[in-house]
């Protein structure tokens, strides 16, 4: 896999409002945390998920997103496969969940849960 | 799914099999009288109580059905609906119903249907299938026991 050049103008993550407006209404009562972090394990058919979690402070190899006021930590295994991506917040009565919208990836499984590049 | 299906059929006892044929009367009271209708039933978990409590209006439920597809070969579907059909079984707990068709009841039965809330994804799932062997990790794909 080549290395990809890495162009200053594009962001690393962007949200949409409505995962803007989840993300605010997850940390409204918790006070002591200032964002949120995203990651990337091994796991799933294809290989990899990501993984989101609270988190008080910024890690020393994180990227921070700041975006609408909230705070997005990516680590750094998940920046690689990040870059471009936009984070949205999809909900109906029977599930709700952040999504992934990643130009980077190759393919996912049938659920979209997980996904390689 | 249809030769899955007859593949699952084929183990259960002679006599299950022959009430089976009689017609969906005959199948409910055989099932609602057999003494293994304790082990093919379903639970509901708390969280899926409370969440199905909170989401339904009327006479909805929650529909579970197992289709082909998924990268183990099964998988969960769930819906919301109000009609029940002759062939469906009716789960009920804390006021809150789980229906489930026959022919999905048979790679689901002893299995529980919970609510899991994490921070990137709420949802319905099923959990402690005994009829799976093993399913993919974010567990909505499985493969059964033959």
């Amino acid at each position: 896999v080549s290395k990809r050049k890495l162009q200053p103008t594009r962001a690393a993550l962007t949200l949409t409002p409505s995962a803007v407006n989840k993300i605010k209404q997850l940390l409204k009562d918790k006070p002591e945390h200032v964002g949120v972090k995203v990651g990337v394990r091994t796991r799933g058919c294809n290989g990899l998920s990501y993984t989101l979690e609270y988190t008080k402070t910024k890690g020393d190899s994180d990227e921070e997103v700041i975006q609408d006021g909230v705070r997005v930590f990516i680590e750094k295994k998940a920046q690689l496969t990040l870059l471009g991506t936009e984070m949205d917040y999809v909900e109906d009565k029977l599930s709700s969940e952040f999504v992934f919208n990643n130009p980077n990836i190759k393919g996912t499984c049938g659920c979209g849960e997980s996904f390689n590049i | 799914l249809t030769a899955a299906t007859q593949r699952a059929v084929t183990p259960w006892p002679r006599g299950r099999l022959l009430t089976a044929s009689l017609g969906p009367q005959a199948r409910r009271e055989a099932s609602s009288s057999s003494p293994e209708a304790g082990e093919g039933q379903i639970r509901l978990t708390d969280s899926c109580v409370q969440r199905l409590l909170e989401i339904t209006e009327g006479s909805e439920f929650l529909r579970l059905q197992v289709e082909g597809g998924g990268c183990s070969g099964f998988q969960y579907k769930f819906s919301l609906d109000t009609v029940i059909n002759p062939d469906d079984r009716v789960f009920e707990q804390g006021g809150a119903r789980v229906v489930v068709d026959s022919d999905s009841l048979a790679f689901v039965k002893g299995a529980q249907v919970d609510f899991s809330q994490e921070l990137i994804r709420s949802s319905f799932q099923v959990l402690n299938n005994p009829q799976a062997q093993q399913g993919c990790s974010c567990g909505s794909s499985f493969s059964i026991k033959l």
